[in-house]
């Protein structure tokens, strides 16, 4: 029995309350007082998702910087796969943004003159990085969060958004939505919507990302008609704990760990670097070592949690302590001590680069339908920057915002398609039941498996199509997942739903890989292992048509930068 | 491990034994109950990092960040739902209370176009950098014996949100920063000081608070 669900009228929603989402809600109500802004956030607002993560970010404010060199630096690292407007106004953004945060209240690390501190970061061709302790995502979110209880917009709090609802028209008319506390459903009618939820980067057997990112937004634009760009592209760190089937597990230690003398060694002892970089060895580019880590594991040789072994003991207590005191604790809860002897770490699914296609204000193909923050696809290309994502989001954010605030302004609030939610809230709640053998926490493990094993850093086509296959067969298995108990804050049945969404991203991960025969960035094929300029500056588009997931291609438009320039 | 849970529904089962398995926390131990044991279990957490404050439940009766804290084999574990709050189910508390205090403390925090912090001196400093630190995780507003019980007093977190702004030339006029110690709310604490001892964060809101007050004198006279 379905609860029929209450209707809430607003003008610009915004599903997602990261930085993306929270910057969303206040650019939409400064651009436009008079509109009704209503944020509607799965978690607890500005405290869920990954924003609250991050370790700083990246701005143009050096004496020898600009936003033109901070543009090159992210198309280069890009290897020109990205979309170049969506980088250039990434950096062109990125200092102001800076300089809202402060107004807002956060307080950066200082130089000696009360300067903002820049420091070098993630092998950026200047000092750029922009940040308090290591605490600036929570730094950030905190004060966003303050914001927003001073422009109160309308919270739907633990309230998550099941699917965007069109008109007759095909063009966005609101959102149909499941509030987790009370377990009842709901629609929100709105002029224009927002979706920043965050990636789907929780897809591997190893990962950072809080665990209720499980690809929402991407998943609900992809069935609303949204085109999806650049899938393939999945962004791995390579010193995630790995403490299975801890909750801990994929908590990071510091990437330059391979930096500063950390040794890496597999199950034989071996510092097995050498194989593979013997030039460079531990302090290789973070590609070769993820695709280094990901051989020995999948090889036999890694240690017992699934991982390899990292030694940074030698460093000293007393300098891992002073530098890097949060990740000395990380370790220690796991109970392998960085000071005192080797931890296990492993490859660790960070950062989704592909996406929903957007334009510089975020508007996709779906009329209404505004795309920001990690959801979006493009401006980073085949590769990624620790530091650029934050700003991502916050400047695509605010510009997400106020277009969806002149949109509403424009468009008259059209009626759902009555259909269209009936539909979403029968297979919602179709899940709600006697329970069953099988639970979404299995099928995710299995998922994130296969995820692994077969569109992993190091992939071929006979692995992708094993990992097709697979998800197939646990897409079977999820349509037929039960949960038992009440409706009201019911685990399990969140669970069954999240996995629905894991299992759409996941496919268009494999679907976008196999169509990449070649290797680029992120992206390596044993059996394209080269990078092909002539054939493969182009995106994939993964799109969902009647007939299924569909996959083509389009040229990369080189606008501001050509390889080679 | 044998483990209590503090539950809301009638009849469901409270008493659990869990296999160790290192390494474990607090947080791993509801996870293994809810995918193995019972999945009508009803708790919340989201980074699993120490920084989101949301997973915040009562450990042998003193409020701790389930993600954060390590269990030990064969030890006898009680959870319940954090004090002062209502209990939505199971170890969900409803946090509204706890976030309308802390939505009033900051509602005023307009921008104000200075653009230095101007903290002025080094005790206002240190309060910054001490309040900073609170992720909202509400353990205080758990331990403290008024926050809950009297709803006038808006509780240690909020109070402490409340210096970080009023001392901050970039959002509030710092001169009038007084009139936020010279406040009924803080006058509401009663010096207990169980905020400081919970903190996970090591924030002292005891402290903070005292010297929301003492700005407060010093403003009146």
């Amino acid at each position: 029995m379905i609860p029929t669900p209450d209707v809430i009228e607003t003008d610009v929603a915004v599903v997602g309350s990261g930085a993306a989402g929270l910057m969303a809600a206040i650019h939409a109500s400064a651009a436009r007082p008079d509109l009704d802004v209503t944020v509607v956030s799965k978690g607890i607002i500005g405290r869920s998702g990954c924003s609250i993560m991050v370790v700083g970010l990246n701005a143009s404010r050096g004496p020898d910087d600009s936003v033109d060199r901070h543009f090159r630096d992210i198309v280069e690292r890009g290897l020109y796969l990205n979309d170049q407007e969506l980088a250039w106004n990434l950096a062109a953004g990125a200092p102001s943004v800076v300089e809202e945060l402060e107004s807002y209240g956060c307080y950066f690390d200082r130089d000696p003159n009360g300067d903002i501190l820049l420091t070098p970061f993630a092998g950026q061709s200047t000092n750029r990085h922009v940040a308090r302790d290591s605490q600036t995502g929570f730094e950030i979110m905190s004060r966003l969060r303050d914001q927003i209880y001073r422009v109160r917009p309308r919270l739907l709090e633990e309230v998550r958004a099941l699917d965007l609802l069109l008109d007759d028209d095909g063009a966005v008319a609101g959102l149909a939505l499941l509030d987790i506390n009370s377990g009842r459903p709901l629609i929100l009618a709105a002029r224009s919507v927002v979706v920043a939820t965050g990636g789907a980067s929780t897809l591997y057997r190893v990962s950072s990302p809080a665990r209720e990112k499980t690809g929402d937004g991407m998943a609900m634009s992809l069935r609303a008609g949204a085109e999806m760009r650049d899938m393939e592209m999945m962004f791995f760190l390579s010193v995630g704990l790995a403490a299975a089937p801890s909750l801990s597990s994929g908590m990071l230690l510091a990437e330059v760990f391979r930096r500063i003398g950390g040794e890496l060694r597999n199950s034989d002892g071996e510092r097995f670097m050498a194989t593979y970089e013997p030039e460079a060895m531990e302090a290789s580019g973070t590609e070769e070592a993820v695709r280094a880590l990901y051989t020995e594991i999948k090889e036999g040789r890694g240690s017992p949690h699934g991982g390899v072994w990292i030694d940074v003991s030698h460093l000293g207590a007393e300098l891992l302590e002073e530098r890097f005191p949060d990740v000395v604790e990380r370790s220690r809860l796991v109970g392998t001590d960085i000071t005192t002897g080797p931890a296990e770490v492993a490859p660790v699914s960070h950062f989704q680069i592909g996406g929903v296609v957007i334009d510089t204000n975020g508007e996709t193909r779906v009329p209404g339908l505004i795309v920001a923050g990690e959801d979006a696809g493009g401006a980073h290309g085949a590769s990624w920057t620790g530091g650029n994502g934050i700003v991502e989001a916050m400047v695509f954010g605010a510009r997400a915002g106020r277009r969806a605030a002149d949109v509403a302004s424009a468009r008259t609030r059209s009626d759902p398609a009555a259909a269209q939610g009936a539909e979403t809230f029968r297979h919602c709640f179709g899940f709600l039941g006697e329970g069953g053998a099988e639970t979404a926490v299995d099928l995710a493990s299995e998922l994130k498996e296969a995820m692994w094993q077969g569109a992993g850093p190091v992939c071929d086509r006979a692995g992708l199509d094993g990992a097709q296959e697979a998800i197939h067969g646990l897409k079977a298995r999820a349509s037929r997942l039960s949960a038992t108990g009440p409706a009201t804050v019911n685990v399990a049945w969140q669970s069954i739903l999240d996995l629905h969404n894991q299992i759409a991203v996941a496919e268009t991960v494999v679907a976008a890989a196999t169509a990449r025969e070649e290797s680029r960035g992120v992206h390596f094929r044993v059996d394209h292992p080269d990078r092909d300029d002539a054939g493969w500056l182009r995106y994939t588009v993964a799109s969902a048509q009647p007939r299924g997931l569909q996959i083509s291609t389009r040229p990369v438009q080189l606008t501001r930068l050509q390889p080679g320039d | 491990m044998s483990v209590v849970i503090g539950r809301t529904d009638p009849g469901s089962k409270r008493e659990f034994s869990v296999r160790y398995r290192a390494p474990m926390t607090l947080l791993d131990v509801l996870f293994e109950i809810q995918r193995a044991q019972d999945a009508s279990l009803a708790f919340r957490f989201f980074c699993r990092a120490g920084l989101c404050g949301t997973c915040t439940v009562r450990h042998n009766g003193a409020p701790v960040l389930a993600c954060q804290t390590a269990v030990a084999a064969d030890s006898r574990i009680r959870i319940d739902p954090l004090g002062g709050l209502p209990v939505i189910r199971d170890l969900v508390v409803d946090l509204e209370p706890f976030a309308t205090a802390w939505a009033a403390a900051v509602r005023r925090s307009t921008p104000t176009g200075v653009r230095r912090d101007g903290f002025g001196d080094d005790t206002r400093l240190e309060m910054h950098r001490d309040a900073r630190e609170c992720i909202a995780c509400a353990a205080c507003y758990s331990a403290c014996p008024v926050a809950g019980s009297d709803e006038t007093f808006a509780g240690p977190a909020a109070l402490g949100r409340k210096s970080l702004i009023a001392i901050d030339a970039r959002l509030a006029d710092t001169a009038a920063s007084g009139a936020a110690g010279a406040s009924s709310d803080v006058a509401g604490c009663h010096s207990v000081g169980a905020c400081s001892i919970v903190c996970p964060r090591g924030v002292d809101p005891a402290r903070l608070i005292r010297r929301l007050r003492r700005l407060g004198r010093e403003a009146a006279t």
